[in-house]
């Protein structure tokens, strides 16, 4: 046991390692004379495949573990043959233990595996930013979004999405709600009928829409709540409308460490004018803009429909190929491909990995 | 750096471990380091994929013939070094006593065809 954990210790700093070999050899080469892209370039293929090497070298630490493991599986079989009583203990427990294990793993498997319930939920298709560097998706630049939106033939429909926990004040009672900032094909991707009202119209700014819960909750339902202005972190918003309790936000949402996914309590659009933003924005701009059009979510994720008989794989291709020209026309901040080594996931959305915490709140 | 990417050979299976320790033997130094030296020291003939530096260092760590420590480089920056260990030096002497012997055997084998064309 505490050979693994000093096993962990050992492996703990390989990725810092790595980073500041390829950060010497490309400063290194920009002596040399090469301009800082080139010089990132070739430093990294002098490198190799940096997942592979990272594999290998936890390979190296792994077989101790193993041979470890083994020693001890042969250990406790000599211990239990020795011992029945205790061993039936043992044993009873385990299969309990499993037992309760299958059961909540069907239920988890049932809520979190079943196919969206959204129409055509097979043709759903995420589109985000994998980092193989440390294995989890990232958000979307919003200026990818548009690219994509507008210049792609693959898809029928596309919407971006965010969400963030706002203070949510009507009638002088606050509480604190997760708002789902959307544009673009939000409302026909997910098939959202309103119960009472209406949906805002795309891009109707300071408009909200109310998920069926909260509709409840704070207006125990009564369709007088349509038209009333609330705040959400002191910017008005008018209620249009209010869901069905039976719709389900059921998109991938990012969270941070400690927090957890829950259900949209409401719904506002994303002005234009933040969607035109690029990411490489100044915060003093982002937040001067925040000012002037609301509260609105730091990054988007992307969901888009598929056209029928449209092939996975030539989405995947026309994505990139849209990633590749705007990375040449408007190189930037997440564009840093070769260091983060990015990469486009364009997939079903049951194998989006957003649903994993990121480990803050960015400065 | 004249040596052109074709005219340089491919590290044959397990001789970088024996190039780290030389290269260890001459002081403690950082991964990018021990690639630099390594290609130096060949005139650049050796290639070295540098990624695989690292699981050999790693190989090398487990074996207790080198370990780590942390310093500064040159520029003030925090690095990590690796230091060749008492065993790693005896280690070397093991593996050059080896590889000599090798390298012998095979040029035993190649050689005498080469003599025969020269007289």
């Amino acid at each position: 046991m505490m050979r693994s954990l000093w096993n962990k210790y050992r492996l703990d700093g390989l990725e810092e390692d790595i980073r500041e070999h390829i950060e010497r050899e490309t400063e290194e080469n920009i002596e040399r004379g090469m301009t800082p892209d080139e010089a990132r370039h070739a430093a990294l293929r002098k490198f190799g495949n940096v997942a592979r090497v990272q594999e290998d070298t936890r390979a190296v630490w792994t077989v101790v573990w193993l041979e470890q493991l083994m020693q001890d599986v042969r250990y406790g079989a000599r211990m239990l043959r020795g011992n029945p009583g205790f061993a039936a203990v043992v044993i009873a427990t385990l299969a309990l233990g499993i037992g309760m294990n299958t059961a909540v793993f069907s239920v988890v498997n049932a809520v979190m595996f079943q196919p969206l319930p959204y129409p055509d939920a097979g043709r759903l298709i995420w589109l985000g930013d994998y980092s193989t560097y440390d294995r989890r998706d990232y958000f979307v630049p919003r200026t990818d979004y548009l690219a994509w939106k507008s210049q792609s033939r693959s898809f029928e429909s596309m919407a971006a999405y965010g969400n963030q926990d706002l203070a949510f004040v009507s009638g002088g009672e606050a509480s604190q709600e997760r708002i789902a900032s959307v544009t673009g094909d939000f409302w026909a991707i997910t098939g959202a009928q309103p119960a009472v009202g209406r949906i805002f119209r795309p891009q109707e700014p300071n408009r909200m829409v109310l998920s069926g819960a909260l509709f409840e909750r704070r207006f125990r339902g009564d369709p007088n709540a349509i038209g009333k202005t609330v705040t959400l972190n002191g910017y008005p918003h008018a209620i249009t409308g209010g869901l069905p309790k039976t719709f389900r936000f059921a998109l991938p949402q990012q969270f941070t460490k400690g927090d957890e996914t829950r259900n949209i309590d409401a719904y506002i659009s994303i002005p234009d004018a933040l969607m035109a933003l690029s990411w490489s924005t100044k915060a003093v701009v982002w937040y001067a803009a925040e000012d002037q059009f609301g509260p609105a979510p730091w990054a988007v994720h992307v969901v888009a429909r598929l056209r029928p008989g449209a092939p996975l794989e030539r989405a995947r291709a026309e994505i990139q190929t849209l990633y590749d020209r705007l990375a040449r026309e408007k190189p930037g901040y997440m564009r840093d491909n070769t260091l983060l080594h990015f990469s486009r996931f364009v997939g079903p959305v049951a194998q989006s990995g957003v649903n994993r915490p990121i480990e803050g709140t960015p400065s | 750096m004249s040596t052109k990417d074709a005219d340089r050979i491919e590290l044959l299976q397990g001789t970088l471990d024996l190039l780290i320790l030389q290269t260890l033997a001459m002081g403690h130094l950082h991964g990018h380091a021990i690639c630099k030296a390594i290609e130096r020291n060949s005139d650049d003939v050796l290639l070295v994929e540098q990624g695989s530096l690292y699981p050999a260092l790693h190989r090398l760590i487990k074996r207790g013939w080198i370990r780590t420590e942390e310093g500064l480089s040159e520029n003030n920056r925090r690095a990590k070094y690796y230091r060749l260990t008492a065993r790693g030096r005896r280690q070397l002497i093991v593996e050059t006593t080896k590889w000599d012997r090798l390298a012998r055997a095979v040029g035993q084998i190649l050689r005498p065809a080469r003599q025969e064309n020269s007289l």
